[in-house]
């Protein structure tokens, strides 16, 4: 029997959290909001397993990300334009102070991406990052030392433009 | 060296940590789903696999059409393990998975053939009735069996969930019941105040299409609206809903006004009824 208590907490206490790695992953609320839900989703079908692991945020957190990754294959393959118009069920703009960030960071890579998300807004060391990512501590370090480099020069970039256009 | 009066300069580290976390303005107007929806999608989720599981997939290419399209996609509720290492393809075990609530033959489906369309039909569930039709989200006991088609742009077509009950009158209540949802769900949809917004408005069927249909037999036009986000413009999506019911199985079809008129639509459900009738009885 499922604990639907436990879930329910599991969920109020983490999903704002998720929602806003997700967010800062995808550089869209409506697509983060639905990546969200499904991940929490998949979670409950087997909860007395997830309940049961040492961090069952991050299980959610991996399942949402590979659930972007696939839609992002699949679009690109020009099909999954039909799963696009699943529900989200609210989809509000960015404020404008984060257009030129989530444009910023929609422009970096996937791995640089997540990299910098998983470090600076989830507070993972860079051990943690890699067995996450599965991937060399050598590696993080410099998808972090890249990703940060193109975000600044984006940023900066953003910034520059902006203030030139009111000269 | 630094006067320690001065204000720091933030770091590199410290200005990326500073706007990711400025996204959360963002994310805090958002309204999420409340624990309980989530929980029943699981459910339904569950279902479904179930049925991708342990029915027979048929999957018919014609036209050379769906060699292209990978429809089939990955599953990415692979399990993970307790610190995520190695991902796997999932397969539902019994232990985990909601009870089958129903088995439907394929034949008892809508074909390709029925629909008159080229594309590629998958029959494996109701991914594609959620899809073109909102109104049939969260209804727990439509994952069941049914077939969904895809046109040559791999857009979705139609779809044809099945549901049958012991007896008779199980059936004729549950197609009044899924009438009278319907027919609900604009306004329901719209006391939820969220996204999207839904308009569902019945199709005056001619009495050789009721006929046709059979008894109990319903239609609905369905206009759904996406609000659109910085990033993307409104998307309306037009479906028509058709219930049609052989002896003790209730179906549900859902058409996409991109690939049918409305007359197309009863047509073709007309013809997915006459399968039902075939392995259900009249």
């Amino acid at each position: 029997m499922r604990d639907s208590r436990g879930f329910d907490a599991f969920y109020t206490g983490t999903s704002r959290r998720v929602l806003h790695q997700m967010y800062a992953m995808t550089g869209n609320l409506a697509d983060a909001q639905e990546l969200v839900q499904e991940a929490y989703a998949r979670a409950w079908q087997r909860w007395s397993s997830v309940e049961a692991y040492d961090d069952p945020e991050a299980w959610v957190r991996t399942v949402a990300w590979r659930l972007a990754a696939s839609r992002w294959r699949k679009a690109r393959n020009g099909v999954a334009a039909m799963l696009r118009h699943g529900p989200p069920s609210h989809s509000p703009e960015p404020s404008i102070d984060n257009v030129a960030l989530v444009t910023a960071l929609r422009q970096i890579p996937e791995a640089q991406r997540r990299t910098v998300v998983l470090h600076h807004l989830v507070g993972l060391s860079v051990a943690e990052v890699a067995h996450e990512m599965h991937v060399p501590e050598g590696t993080v370090k410099a998808r972090l030392s890249r990703g940060r480099a193109a975000l600044a020069q984006l940023l900066t970039d953003d910034s520059l433009s902006e203030e030139s256009s009111h000269v | 060296m630094s006067d320690p009066r001065l204000p720091q300069r933030p770091t590199g580290d410290d200005r990326v940590r500073d706007t990711l976390t400025a996204l959360r303005a963002d994310v805090d107007v958002v309204p999420l789903a409340a624990s309980t929806d989530v929980r029943r999608r699981g459910q339904a989720r569950s279902r479904h696999q179930a049925v991708v599981a342990l029915a027979a997939a048929a999957v018919l290419v014609t036209a050379g059409v769906g060699a292209a399209l990978d429809l089939t996609g990955e599953d990415s509720s692979a399990p993970v393990a307790r610190t995520p290492t190695v991902l796997h393809t999932a397969t539902p075990s019994p232990a985990n998975v909601a009870p089958l609530v129903t088995d439907v033959p394929a034949g008892a489906l809508v074909r390709l053939d029925d629909l008159g369309v080229v594309g590629m039909q998958k029959t494996s569930g109701s991914q594609g009735v959620e899809t073109l039709n909102p109104c049939l989200l969260g209804s727990g006991d439509l994952v069941s069996s049914g077939a969904a088609v895809f046109g040559p742009g791999g857009d979705i077509y139609a779809s044809h969930t099945v549901v049958t009950q012991s007896k008779e009158t199980g059936a004729i209540n549950q197609l009044a019941g899924y009438a009278a949802d319907m027919d609900a769900c604009g306004a329901r949809i719209a006391q939820q105040g969220q996204d999207p917004t839904v308009t569902v408005s019945p199709l005056d069927l001619t009495a050789p299409q009721q006929e046709a249909l059979g008894d109990g037999a319903w239609a609905f036009r369905v206009r759904t609206t996406y609000a659109g986000t910085a990033q993307s413009a409104p998307t309306t999506i037009v479906a028509y809903a058709v219930g049609v019911r052989a002896r003790n199985a209730s179906g549900l079809l859902a058409f996409s006004t991109k690939g049918f008129t409305a007359e197309q639509a009863v047509t073709a459900a007309a013809a997915a009824r006459d399968r039902m009738v075939a392995v259900y009885g009249g």
